[in-house]
């Protein structure tokens, strides 16, 4: 009998501080990918300025573009089983993400393709089709955000 | 009471009391106010731009006729101290009570109050940017993306603050429906309101007027599109 009691509460012990290791990595994990897409929105938002300027910068716009082609490879890492809403960590993530992985996955893809070619027009520094690819990219943001992001 | 009631509808004649202009910008607002917020609810940011860019041209104009347009529409006309803002509230529920041509002390701050928070609505709409850095107002160019995220988050709570304003003001124009039995929404759509006597020193602005301050709202409506380039 005594013996189940310490077995019982060793159990408990160790998912409890189990489960704050996971707690703190998680939190850990969900800021990250919030700095990325941070990271992401202000390239965003360098880029469609120098758009808007009269003469813009191509070395910028190359500039802003790779972050946009590195976060597109490393987007895949950010989601990991458990860290969606059910964490209690505050996230935009919907369940959703990990409900249709192959769905989600194709959304990272299709961001991550264009973002590519968006950084081979930049790097040729030819604003005629940088214009384009850059609507083409932002529109694969907003295909992934309207079904896997809650809206804010 | 009902004896007097009757011979104040007879004696009472119509009055005109607001110009064309005031009334034309009141209800393009009223749109514009829903126009906006619904196109932000569907995310046609470009509709919403629009939408912003003409309110900013009606609040130009309408500042511009605060100054120089028809009496009633003029701040210096309807912007009264605090005495007579609080002799105003005193009376308030007295039912014979004189009708006021124009805005009364207390609807007089209302109204520059829902302009301030519009004015606060336009000006941080330009300075914002979306969460995706996807979808701008045309200053945002000059913040960084993270102060221009603070502006979204303003242009947001000026828009609630706003909202709480147009709720103050649609429950004292029902209070005087329903209470005061004074129609002033036919008022606004008319120009026109039943008084017991014609009102002195009521003023119209010449036409030519008109035409000054919408090349003012257009022009400057303009430059702010352009990003603040000529």
């Amino acid at each position: 009998m005594k013996a189940k009691w310490v077995g019982t509460a060793a159990a408990l012990a160790v998912t409890l501080a189990g489960g704050a290791a996971l707690g703190q990595g998680v939190a850990d994990v969900i800021k990250a990918r919030q700095q990325g897409y941070k990271a992401q929105g202000a390239a965003f938002k360098a880029i469609n300025d120098e758009l808007k300027k009269d003469a813009p910068s191509v070395a910028v716009i190359q500039k802003s573009a790779k972050v946009l082609t590195d976060t597109g490879a490393m987007q895949y890492r950010w989601f990991p089983k458990g860290s969606g809403p059910q964490t209690g960590v505050k996230t935009a993530a919907k369940a959703e993400i990990w409900s249709d992985p192959a769905g989600f996955t194709a959304a990272q893809k299709a961001f991550q393709a264009e973002a590519n070619k968006l950084g081979q027009a930049a790097a040729k520094g030819d604003l005629g089709a940088i214009r384009p690819q850059v609507g083409a990219t932002g529109k694969t943001c907003a295909g992934c955000h309207n079904k896997y992001r809650v809206k804010t | 009471m009902a004896e007097g009631a009757e011979r104040d509808a007879d004696a009472k004649i119509r009055v005109r009391l607001w110009d064309g202009p005031t009334r034309l910008i009141h209800w393009a607002l009223v749109v514009l106010v829903g126009v906006s917020w619904w196109t932000h609810e569907i995310g046609r940011m470009d509709w919403h731009r629009w939408s912003g860019y003409t309110v900013l041209a009606i609040l130009v104009f309408r500042i511009f006729w605060g100054f120089f347009g028809g009496s009633t529409a003029r701040f210096g006309s309807f912007l009264k101290g605090p005495a007579a803002v609080a002799a105003y509230a005193r009376t308030i529920l007295k039912p014979g009570a004189a009708a006021l041509p124009g805005h009364n002390p207390m609807g007089g701050w209302s109204v520059l109050a829902m302009l301030l928070a519009l004015v606060c609505q336009v000006v941080f709409g330009l300075f914002s940017v979306d969460v995706d850095g996807i979808e701008s107002g045309p200053f945002s160019q000059y913040v960084s993306f993270d102060l221009g995220r603070r502006f979204a988050e303003w242009h947001e709570l000026s828009f609630n603050i706003l909202l709480a304003l147009i709720a103050l003001h649609i429950a004292a124009v029902v209070f005087y429906l329903v209470v005061k039995r004074d129609n002033l929404i036919g008022a606004m759509v008319t120009g026109r309101r039943l008084m017991a006597s014609e009102p002195k020193d009521i003023r119209f602005a010449p036409p030519w007027m008109v035409l000054i301050g919408i090349a003012i709202a257009a022009a400057i409506a303009w430059i702010v599109m352009k990003g603040g380039r000529l």
